[in-house]
């Protein structure tokens, strides 16, 4: 039983960790994307 | 390519497949290529220097390299090369000390059934980690404990976000048992391992968060340089 409260607890720390780390991967990608567009964006405002 | 199953898989899109949160980057990332069908993957031949050119995290990278392996595995009958190992990222990744199930995704987008995934993980598994991890008779960690695991991560994607009070609560609970099951050398191997990829995890979670502030910061300084440059 204890086997098995452990393991649940293990389980839920690294599902929310894996979330948690997802979440940030996708804001971090978002960021990438709109530093990407900001960077073109002035680019194109010197030409 | 003898047994190969006739699928008819040209005008499947993507967007169709059950993704996960991690793979909604991938796809995105396809769409800006205008690879939008299975079809479109498959007849893609630079995708992959596309893939090492783009801005995206590695970890994205990875999974978007999964992906296209993955596809023409399960649907080309095409085999696998031998750098996809486990160690590459696809399902079980060690690199640069972080360790995460994260890859497992692909497996399930592609319809891959629980025994497909055991004989896939096998096959991936290099022989230090079989060693490792696929000692079921001993009553170590077993393979099905992995797949189980990271099966789990995907079936219970939504739920709350970890705080740090929870992170120390847990790792508190661990010492506390350890202490209390010395007898239980298996067991504690097991706790060492989680202990050790919780541990892992954090660290790259702190990283990303360096790396969103270092994002934040670059971006804030080109919106200046751009609002300087149209006064």
């Amino acid at each position: 039983m204890k086997d098995q409260e452990l393991t649940k607890e293990i389980k839920e720390v690294i599902n929310k960790l894996n979330k948690d780390i997802i979440e940030k991967e996708l804001l971090l990608d978002s960021l990438y994307e709109k530093i990407d567009i900001a960077e073109n964006t002035n680019l194109e405002d010197e030409d | 390519m003898d047994n190969k199953e006739q699928i008819d898989f040209s005008n499947t899109l993507i967007k169709d497949l059950d993704l996960f949160s991690t793979s909604q980057n991938v796809l995105k990332f396809l769409k800006k290529l205008n690879i939008v069908t299975l079809n479109d993957l498959f007849n893609c031949e630079d995708i992959y220097m596309q893939i090492i050119d783009s801005k995206l995290t590695p970890r994205t990278k990875e999974a978007a390299r999964a992906l296209i392996r993955l596809a023409r595995y399960k649907y080309l009958n095409e085999p696998l090369t031998t750098d996809v190992t486990l160690e590459n990222n696809i399902i079980y990744f060690t690199k640069d000390g972080i360790q995460g199930f994260d890859f497992g995704a692909p497996l399930e987008i592609f319809g891959f059934t629980k025994h497909e995934k055991e004989r896939f993980i096998s096959y991936l598994m290099s022989q230090k980690e079989k060693r490792q991890y696929k000692e079921e008779n001993n009553g170590n960690l077993s393979f099905g404990k992995i797949i189980d695991l990271f099966k789990y991560f995907y079936d219970n994607r939504f739920s709350h976000l970890l705080d740090n009070s929870m992170i120390e609560k847990i790792e508190l609970y661990l010492s506390s048992y350890k202490e209390n099951h010395e007898e239980k050398s298996n067991l504690l191997e097991e706790i060492a391992f989680f202990r050790n990829y919780i541990n892992n995890m954090k660290q790259l979670r702190d990283e990303y968060n360096r790396k969103i502030i270092e994002a934040e910061k670059k971006l804030k300084e080109l919106e200046q340089e751009k609002q300087g440059g149209t006064k």
